[in-house]
């Protein structure tokens, strides 16, 4: 039993070891990364991020952020916890871990009328 | 939202300017504060909030552990914290300070390092909340606030030296601020915006407050069925501003009073210095300093029977809120201006009493008394109520008002007139160094 796990031990590592194959990409390539994104009057920078599964995005409420702002989640991929920031200005900032894959698309309580929204699509 | 977009770049905004719902429809509207949350039944308990000696050392901590209904005691003392009220499990709660001496009762939000703390106090999706007695100050975002509520009453509080709005309420219904005060803060002193229109309105009242040293004494964006009585407004940039604005829903602010107040010196220009730290926002130019009253765009207003005095720039105006992408509510209509007092019996001279462009319909001026100076300076679009129909559009008048918000130094158009002494009060102008 202990030469049939060593084998496929092994069998695993050499898995892990190969080079991926052409137009799919590994797990490796794919690390969870950290953005930031400008939340200012009246908008989001960017407005719209693709991103790797478990990447931490930060606002950051920039110095043109006069006003007040939030950033709530109105949908999300399923089994993902809806949330909304607590209204800020310049200097405030807020971080997110986004660990379910899908589209996730925010907005500015105050000023959505004003087309403050943006979009996070979460790849695998 | 208070700022107006720059009015040199009018025509180019006029010209790109897209239908307001040409870019919406993708997501559900904000949450409307719609039918009044349950009453809870109880049993209903206080909980203490001291320094020492108490079970709870922080405001917060008493909160989290507060039921709907339940009332939370705060003691003598400086609180260094951000208090949130989050959600109908906290409905009906109230959050008592000294209602009889707020300075002693601090919410101080003020942080060293890291991310500052926004708000003293955040209300938000939990109707008929009392928040009474405190002092906030220090705050990045704003003093007290109310999202998305069904009643609410701001009592006994005092908002100084924030970043942006002292006494707030957004998207909410059926508010009460009352004999409170809010100073130096980077926006307006009190907020009251977003109001969604209602089939059988529940009026707000704001009442015996105090606002001064603000960038501007109270806001009004998109606000409906407030009426401000009984206040005082001075030593602000401008005064009280219902406005009209795209950045927020259910534009433009409608049926509002405003009625015996005291409105005068609003001739801060803090551009010159102030206690706060100016903000410039990234989309425009603040409203012109100088002013008592300006309403920038609006429907139904009432301005009656306040004592408006010592204004620089003007008294009383009204505005086309030219730059909103919603036509439909740009113009003033049906908004009346009257039995109110300029200039302190010729003691205090505004400026300019009222300014009028003359656009809408149904507007209406006076009798008012003590107006000496007008723009446009024949009066001719100054219609005296009441009055029905297509007011007389002066387009040179309102250029030259649009203009004012433009002067680089704040100060350009300003007709100077020495101040009656007022005891108990010193004109504001530039903050001392």
């Amino acid at each position: 039993v202990t030469r049939l796990v060593a084998l496929v031990l092994a069998g695993a590592a050499v898995f892990a070891a190969a080079p991926a194959v052409a137009g799919v990409s590994s797990p490796a390539a794919r690390k969870p990364q950290k953005k930031t994104v400008d939340v200012a009057d009246n908008y989001y920078s960017p407005k719209k991020l693709t991103v790797n599964l478990r990447s931490r995005i930060t606002w950051r409420w920039t110095d043109e952020a006069a006003d007040v702002h939030d950033v709530k989640l109105v949908s999300g991929p399923k089994g993902f916890k809806k949330f909304q920031t607590e209204p800020g200005s310049a200097g405030f900032t807020y971080a997110k871990t986004l660990t379910k894959p899908g589209t996730y698309k925010f907005i500015c309580t105050f000023h959505e009328e004003d087309n403050m929204r943006m979009t996070v699509v979460v790849r695998h | 939202m208070t700022r107006i977009r720059n009015v040199v770049g009018i025509a180019v905004v006029a010209a790109m300017a897209v239908p307001a719902g040409a870019a919406a429809g993708q997501y559900p509207p904000p949450s409307n504060p719609g039918a009044v949350q349950k009453a809870p039944k109880g049993p209903f308990h206080t909980l203490t909030v001291c320094k020492k000696g108490c079970k709870y050392r922080t405001i917060q901590s008493a909160v989290d552990k507060a039921k709907a209904g339940d009332t939370v005691k705060v003691k003598s003392g400086t609180y260094r914290e951000g208090v949130s009220i989050i959600g109908s499990k906290k409905r009906y709660l109230k959050l008592v300070g000294n209602p009889k001496a707020p300075s002693k009762v601090i919410i101080d939000s003020a942080r060293g390092k890291g991310t500052p703390r926004q708000n003293c106090v955040a209300v938000r999706d939990a109707d008929q909340v009392t928040i009474n007695g405190f002092t906030a100050r220090h705050y990045n975002g704003n003093g007290f606030f109310v999202l998305n509520a069904n009643g609410y009453k701001l009592t006994h509080l005092n908002a100084t030296l924030g970043g942006v709005y002292g006494i707030y309420a957004f998207n909410s219904i059926g508010g009460e601020m009352s004999d409170s005060q809010a100073s130096y803060n980077n926006d307006a002193g009190f907020y009251i915006g977003q109001t969604p229109p209602q089939t059988k309105p529940k009026r707000s009242l704001v009442t015996r407050v105090r606002s001064f040293g603000n960038v501007l004494g109270f806001s009004g964006t998109n606000m409906r069925y407030v009426t401000i009585t009984k206040s005082q407004w001075f030593n602000n940039g401008t005064g009280i501003v219902p406005n009209a604005l795209d950045s927020e829903k259910y534009a433009p602010p409608e049926d509002n009073v405003i009625t015996d107040n005291d409105i005068f010196w609003n001739n801060f220009n803090y551009y010159a210095g102030a206690p706060f730290k100016l903000r410039k926002s990234s989309v425009g130019v603040p409203f012109p300093v100088g002013v008592g009253v300006l309403l920038f765009g609006g429907r139904r207003t009432e301005v009656s029977a306040n004592r408006v005095y010592g204004n620089y720039l003007a008294g009383a105006g009204a505005l086309k809120q030219i730059l909103l992408k919603q036509a439909d509510a740009a113009d003033l209509v049906g908004n009346k201006v009257h039995d109110n007092a300029f200039g302190l019996g010729g003691a205090d001279l505004n400026g300019r009493d009222l300014v009028y462009d003359g656009s809408g319909s149904d507007n209406c001026f006076g009798p008012n008394t003590g107006v000496a100076v007008t723009l446009p300076a024949n009066g001719s679009t100054l219609a005296p109520c009441p009055f029905a129909g297509a007011n007389a559009f002066e387009g040179p008048a309102q250029l030259e008002a649009l203009g004012w918000a433009g002067d680089a130094t704040h100060e350009a158009n300003w007709i100077k007139h020495p101040h009656a002494p007022k005891a108990g009060f010193t004109p504001l102008e530039h903050y001392p160094k």
